[in-house]
């Protein structure tokens, strides 16, 4: 199948129509430009066709009737172009172009509706670097958790754990994707620092959901994450340091404009200087490393991406559990857009590995692992003359567990949970196909229909898997665009964990059972965007998501955590508004999200203690109202930053009881025994916990020594005014766990070109 | 014109800033008040009932601060008594135990209530069974192989007995519960519980052969890893204890979860006897 579809390209052309691959680079540093408008236009004339630019620089138009047409290459911070060229009948064009870096605001303003402050569409969103720059970070540069956090529908549960939860969507419901190799759990151990900092991304494609047929596996949300390529044309040192991270980052040309590294790696001190800066425990721990090898060779672009992360610490400092989680990567991902090809050819090839260890007293410890190796090529080509891109995707997958019970007596404070059950070892393989086709009659009309199936060996029957997307731009222009998006996703793989208690976020993965229906869900987004001028947009997008067969662990009335699981149903509904105005120099965007998460079950399967006919329930993640404002204010020679957020608390599981039961009387006396430890919850999140607000301030500066030195400072506080949030209730130190209080920074990055 | 957009922000920021309740009350509303945990041994002077909050973590000072009054009333004749505590404390786990120094009799009705300042309350009703008539039954000398009824009378259902056998070999005793050979049962229209047994049937619940543990063998047929003629001593033993009706939902274990013992409440609260025979018999 991977033969014939990369074979499939390779087919003289023979069609009437035209194709222009457009790949757009930086005269500065011969990288790609990502999110670069390119316009096809009628000399001096109406434009005919629009499209973005992806990570790699690349755009494709097809179906292009042979003339003489007008292009215009616009982005943020670039000068404009605009180029003549001719097509002929049948042609294949693959056309370069540099966009030198304007130092003029002017070209930027110049830029209409074509580029507006926000890029959404029906569940997507689209995060450049330069949106995570403006988000407060407590070390260099920004990262993309912090930003995530600040927009509507994107919930944690705390600011320790490294858990997103996006539209009601849980961790193991969202995929993330670091250029299309899928890493389980890329945000570390403190929710303020991902594997992602601003300084490697080029572009983050969030899919909150209704994403297309090119996307499977899961069932609410995509995390695209596209890395950048290092400089090609000239070497660049950064180091920076803070009192919770430092980092060190390398790029530059191995041959100029042909071949480039990139390294980027990060090691946390917060544990270190947290106690001194804030007067509290942080023992959280973590540091990352990713490396990338770029090859930009004519008519076809590869790169080798490495990653590997590695968190350590305690959730709880008082409690004697440690968890430590890795995750390695490694892969390439090739373009080829050569005009002898009549289909452009996307090859991505990887292996993965995750593992995660929650320990406790008396060396005790379960431990989980996901290995996974995958091959996935995607086509671009054209039917009727509207792109149609199809794909195949090819994963192995091996599930571990070794599940100790050693905690069978809870003799001692701090012990969490009882009888995990067994160890296993299972493994998939999944193959997917999908395809998508784009059909634009018109400049206001943008329709995708598209469809997907997997296959597990273990259950031969493919799935079935429509999707939708569609935008109507009333005026033929980007000033005003309607949104939909609707589709069916199915899911192979499951993460049990006791979702009561938020304080744990180890999670035993492991294939779906043969004998158990596929996680299922629907979705449907309509959304709204108006921009008023080239710098005012309005966005409002309204979202219902349905969940099937969501497996989770079977509870019992005491914390226990174990592998068999119930089903419940899921219902998620919201209303996202957010408005942004990016004037240069300043910088607002104040975002509302409305929603609600329930889950329903039989009790039978899940809560066999309590008699009603369906147990309903909103889950932890559950946030009623969001808030979030984020400005950014350019003055003289200091950049200043501010983010406030305000969540309505979730739900929690209260307590019914803290008792020494005495079993086993009357061999068992009370007078001389001190009876079993027994903590019971009462019905699963029956209370609320306090709403969660929090207000991030950055003041930075910038010296240039010359043409190769330059100095970044920056000082802020996190937590500004130093509200107590509630993480959540640990029920085995008999405490409440806060998020952190005010914690103050000041980082210095050094940079030599 | 920035500064003026950024007033009404702020303004917001500062009210949120001002005032909100920021702690966790982990508990439900509706918590009970109290477990009760302890048994009435008729045999025994005095009993113990174990007390305890159950809204107070484990580690806080319970003995001053266990907000509980504890009364245990003799329903046949009417007379109520205030508890007094007794504080043990296990590895820093303190526990209220109260003390029950009234003598008991048998088949009667005791009731323990525990009453909070607040007027909410727990309480359960326990009964004392009556006298068991514990009975060796055979007709001549007790040899190994001499088929005995055991008998126990007055045990009136959902009363039941337990039975364990016990003897002394090697220098030291040892005990078993019958029930993996042969069992109790009460005897239709009787309130009588017997087991038939021998000699040797009792010592293979003791020194069980690993026969024992398959289906398809009739273990009254089996030998014990240790003969009758090995024992220190030509006595056995027979602890057993008479359980109250209240113990008939739990048996031999007491689940707080399911238990309906405590009206109100966690635990479990019941009455027993218990005594202990022995017999010789010839090797």
């Amino acid at each position: 199948m991977l033969i014939l579809a990369v074979a499939g390209s390779w087919t003289p052309v023979q069609s009437q129509n035209a194709a222009l691959r457009v790949i757009v680079l930086s005269v500065e540093e011969g990288t790609p430009v990502a999110g670069a408008t390119v316009l096809l236009s009628i000399p001096r004339g109406d434009t005919l066709y629009a499209a973005a630019t992806n990570a790699n620089g690349f755009t494709e138009f097809q179906g292009l009737p042979p003339r003489t047409y007008e292009v215009h290459i616009r982005f943020i911070g670039y000068r404009n172009r605009i180029e003549e060229l001719t097509l002929s009948r049948g042609e294949i064009r693959v056309f370069n172009i540099e966009l030198q870096q304007s130092a003029s605001q002017l070209d930027e303003l110049v830029i209409g509706a074509d580029r507006s402050p926000i890029q959404r569409d029906a569940g997507l969103q689209v995060i450049t670097a330069t949106d995570i720059s403006r988000v407060p970070s407590i070390g260099p540069g920004g990262d993309l958790t912090t930003y995530l956090q600040n927009l509507p529908g994107v919930v944690t549960t705390g600011d320790r754990g490294g858990e997103l939860y996006i539209r009601g969507g849980t961790p193991i419901q969202n995929m993330v994707l670091v250029d299309k190799m899928p890493v389980i759990k890329p945000f570390h151990i403190s929710n303020l620092f991902s594997a992602f900092p601003q300084e490697i991304i080029s572009q983050v494609d969030m899919y909150a959901g209704g994403f297309g047929p090119e996307y499977t596996g899961v069932t609410s949300s995509i995390l695209d994450v596209s890395l950048r390529q290092g400089n090609m044309r000239g070497h660049e040192v950064k180091a920076a340091v803070s009192p919770y991270i430092t980092t060190l980052q390398a790029e530059g040309p191995v041959i100029r404009d042909k071949q480039s590294f990139l390294f980027m790696g990060r090691y946390s001190l917060i544990d270190r200087f947290g106690p001194t800066l804030t007067g509290d425990d942080v023992p959280l721990n973590f540091y990352d490393i990713t490396t990338r090898y770029s090859f930009n060779w004519p008519d076809f672009v590869c790169n080798v991406t490495g990653m590997h992360t590695t968190d350590n610490g305690k959730i709880n400092p008082l409690l004697e559990t440690e968890l430590t989680w890795t995750n390695t990567l490694a892969g390439f991902r090739c373009l080829g857009y050569s005009a002898e090809l009549r289909n452009t050819v996307d090859f991505t090839m990887g292996t993965m590995r995750f593992s995660s260890t929650e320990s406790g007293v008396d060396e005790t410890k379960r431990d989980v692992e996901v290995s996974k190796t995958f091959m996935k090529v995607d086509n671009a080509g054209v039917f009727l003359n509207h792109p149609f891109t199809y794909g195949v995707r090819v994963e192995f997958t091996t599930y571990t567990a070794d599940l100790d019970a050693p905690f069978a007596d809870r003799t001692k404070v701090g012990e969490r949970f009882i009888d995990l059950d067994s160890a296993f070892e299972d493994y998939t393989s999944i193959f997917t196909g999908y395809m998508s086709w784009k059909v634009q009659p018109d400049l206001k009309w943008t329709l995708t229909p598209g469809l997907a199936t997997q296959i597990s060996l273990k259950n031969i029957t493919p799935t079935l898997e429509p999707r939708f997307r569609m935008s109507f731009r009333p005026n033929g222009d980007n000033w005003q665009e309607w949104s939909f998006a609707m589709g069916r996703y199915v899911q192979m793989m499951e993460g049990i964990t006791d979702e009561r208690d938020a304080g744990t976020v180890f999670y035993v993965y492991k294939p779906i059972g043969s004998r158990d229906p596929y996680p299922v869900s629907y979705h449907a987004i309509l959304g709204y965007k108006h921009q008023f001028d080239a710098n005012l947009v309005f966005n409002v997008e309204t979202y219902a998501k349905r969940h099937y067969d969501i497996p989770v662990a079977i509870w019992t009335r005491e914390p226990a955590n174990t592998i068999r699981t119930g089903r419940v149903d899921s219902e998620t509904q919201g209303l996202d508004i957010q408005m942004v105005g990016d004037y240069g120099d300043v910088y607002v965007s104040v975002g509302y999200g409305l929603s609600e998460v329930t889950y329903v079950a039989d009790p039978k399967e899940l809560v066999a203690w309590l008699d009603v006919e369906e147990f309903r329930y909103n889950p932890a993640h559950d946030r009623r109202h969001q808030f979030n404002v984020l400005t950014s204010l350019k003055w003289s020679d200091f950049l200043f930053n501010l983010s406030w957020q305000f969540a309505s608390g979730g739900p929690y599981t209260k307590i019914a009881a803290y008792d020494l039961a005495v079993i086993g009387m009357p061999d068992n006396n009370p007078i001389s025994s001190r009876g079993r430890v027994l903590t019971l919850y009462t019905r699963p999140y029956d209370g609320r916990l306090p709403s969660f607000h929090r207000l991030d301030l950055s003041v930075g500066r910038t010296f240039t020594f010359g043409r190769h030195a330059g100095l970044e400072t920056k000082a802020g506080v996190i937590n500004a005014y130093n509200v107590r949030n509630v993480f959540y209730y640990d029920v085995n130190t008999m405490q409440q766990v806060d998020q952190m209080r005010l914690l103050p920074y000041i980082s210095i990055l050094a940079s030599f070109k | 014109m920035i500064m003026k957009s950024y007033l009404p922000i702020l303004a917001m920021i500062l009210l949120f800033a001002a005032c909100d309740a920021r702690t966790v009350d982990p508990f439900e509303k509706d918590v009970k008040p109290y477990s009760v945990y302890g048994y009435l041994d008729l045999d025994r002077n005095p009993n113990f009932v174990r007390v305890r909050q159950l809204n107070k973590p484990y580690f806080e000072g319970q003995a001053d601060s266990l907000d509980a009054t504890v009364f245990f009333e003799n329903l046949q004749t009417g007379v109520v008594t205030e508890l007094r505590d007794s504080v043990v404390i296990f590895n820093g786990f303190v526990t209220n135990n109260y003390i029950i120094p009234e003598s008991l009799t048998p088949d009667s009705r005791y009731k323990l209530t525990v009453r909070r300042s607040d007027g909410e309350s727990v309480e359960s009703v326990a009964r004392i069974p009556k006298i068991t008539v514990a009975i060796v039954d055979v007709p001549g000398p007790i040899a190994c192989e001499t088929p005995i009824d055991f008998r126990f009378q007055n045990v009136i259902k959902p009363e039941y007995v337990r039975l364990q056998v016990g003897v002394r070999y090697q220098g030291v005793f040892h005990w078993a519960t019958v029930g993996r050979v042969n069992s109790l049962k009460h005897r239709d229209g009787l309130d009588e519980m017997i087991v038939s047994m021998r000699t040797r049937n009792l010592l293979v619940e003791l020194f069980p052969p690993p026969a024992l543990d398959n289906p398809s063998v009739d273990p009254m047929g089996l030998m014990p890893t240790v003969n009758c003629n090995r024992l220190d001593v030509a006595r056995i033993y027979l602890r057993y204890v008479h359980y109250g009706p209240e113990w008939n939902a739990v048996r031999f274990v007491t689940d707080p979860l399911t238990s309906t013992s405590i009206d109100n409440g966690l635990g479990f609260f019941g009455g027993l006897r218990q005594d202990t025979l022995s017999y010789r018999f010839s090797p």
